[in-house]
């Protein structure tokens, strides 16, 4: 990488902490999605950042967002291949039901189980579209820019997640 | 499935409002609903932004690097380092003054560039130009100096009161607030101050007070008497004198009388205060006392 003059780079400090700000709640969101829970995503947002820092004079402000992106991920890819880890995803279900009956919660329990694994047995692509989307209420527009993609690749990935999620829980 | 179309429709959001009124109210909709609600509970952690950030910060990694922000971009580092050579070149040997100063009751003597030597009396500054001395011998002088001249081109001492040259001779300048003397001790002097000019020969010297010029003769010693220890005076105004005083000792004389334009013709040394005031104070019958350590009085002896 060359080597760029300091008002194109990232190498202030005040810029480098807007960056953060910017997109590190993305970023953490995107690889808690792709990945699950067992890596720390917290800390690969940190270790994605120190090296945006180490690499400031390289890198131009509007390619720091896909560095970071590229960054983490390459990280995640390279923990993964080390050890294999089980996708799990932390359930805090809202508890807004006031006719708790032991069946319904049983019902319920079930459902969720289902709904769970089934968004595990989503591609990471498809996960990651669609928990933005319809968790973090990201614009397909917005997805399409975080991971690089055209936006109908966007609607195609969180409509196909969708579809499988309706076929894995049936029609309760 | 039959609400494929309807529900990829719903989720881009381009279903028209009557569309969507209809499409809630099927069950399909409805298991949809569900569905997209369980999901919420699969929301990432929490995460505050702030908090990470000030944990980044305080990572080793980041604060070493912090010096990176100052890490020049090299093109540029080198550029910095040229500008600082040449203002460095250009300021110490193209266009470098040298000045030396003394304080009140200080004396020194320095050597210029051609090996001519300055000596300087109390409260005195000479600066010069060590570039290109051989062709501009010019000292700039504020108070009083002794000049040894080596032979060569044209010296100048250049003072506010006005310039004196020479060719190799020695000669003293004093130029203070409203008194210029010149003594010329050995070769020729030529004097310049406003339109006023004298040629000055061994043993003669000259004096412009208040814009008057008076020729002297001095009883040539080959040099002035303040580098033996001592000031002399012939028929100088007595403020002048006082003034002289306060620069060989560092203080400062309060004089309350109207004899300051009177004359005084003598000497006072300059390692013996209280010898030194008596000797200006006994001719006029003027009394002293010292009023701080550094402050004297001067006033009327009481008949």
């Amino acid at each position: 990488m060359k080597v760029l003059p300091k008002t194109d780079n990232v190498c202030d400090e005040q810029l480098f902490n807007e960056l953060f700000r910017k997109y590190s709640k993305d970023l953490h969101d995107f690889l808690y999605y792709k990945y699950g829970k067992g890596h720390n995503p917290g800390d690969l947002v940190q270790e994605a950042f120190i090296k945006l820092w180490n690499n400031c004079a390289k890198v131009a402000k509007e390619k720091a967002k896909s560095f970071l992106f590229t960054v983490a991920n390459n990280q995640m890819l390279n923990e993964l291949s080390r050890q294999k880890t089980v996708l799990t995803y932390a359930q805090h279900r809202p508890k807004d039901y006031t006719n708790e009956s032991p069946e319904f919660l049983l019902e319920e329990n079930e459902y969720m189980n289902r709904l769970q694994a089934a968004i595990e047995r989503l591609t990471e692509e498809q996960r990651v579209a669609f928990l933005l989307n319809r968790i973090e209420g990201k614009k397909h527009k917005e997805i399409a820019e975080m991971l690089g993609i055209s936006r109908k690749a966007v609607e195609k990935r969180i409509y196909t997640a969708l579809n499988k999620l309706r076929a894995s829980v049936g029609d309760l | 499935m039959q609400g494929d179309d309807k529900i990829k429709r719903w989720l881009e959001g381009t279903m028209s409002d009557e569309e969507i009124k209809i499409f809630e109210r099927s069950q399909e909709f409805k298991s949809l609903e569900k569905l997209l609600r369980s999901t919420q509970a699969f929301k990432a952690p929490d995460y505050d932004v702030e908090a990470e950030l000030a944990k980044l910060r305080s990572k080793d990694a980041f604060k070493n690097k912090s010096i990176g922000s100052f890490r020049l971009w090299p093109v540029f580092r080198i550029a910095a380092i040229l500008v600082l050579v040449m203002i460095t070149f250009f300021y110490f040997f193209i266009n470098h003054t040298t000045t030396v100063k003394t304080d009140p009751a200080e004396r020194t003597s320095i050597y210029l560039p051609d090996s001519s030597e300055v000596i300087l009396n109390a409260f005195t500054t000479v600066a010069f130009k060590e570039r290109g001395w051989k062709n501009n011998r010019t000292v700039q002088m504020d108070g009083e100096a002794f000049f040894k001249v080596t032979k060569g081109s044209k010296f100048d001492v250049a003072t506010t009161m006005g310039t004196v040259t020479v060719l190799g001779t020695s000669f003293n300048v004093k130029s203070r607030p409203g008194y210029f003397e010149i003594t010329c001790y050995e070769g020729s002097v030529e004097v310049k101050s406003g339109n006023e000019v004298a040629r000055l020969l061994p043993g003669k010297a000259v004096r412009i007070l208040d814009g008057k010029i008076a020729h002297m003769s001095v009883v040539s010693v080959g040099t002035p008497a303040w580098l033996h220890g001592e000031s002399s005076f012939k028929s100088v105004p007595f403020v002048h004198v006082i003034r002289e005083l306060e620069r060989q000792y560092g203080i400062e004389v309060i004089f309350q009388s109207t004899k300051d334009e009177q004359l005084f013709t003598g000497k006072f040394p300059h390692e013996n205060l209280s010898l030194a005031i008596r000797a200006i104070s006994a001719p006029f019958h003027l009394k002293y006392e010292f009023a701080e350590k550094n402050k004297v009085i001067l006033s009327k002896e009481d008949d």
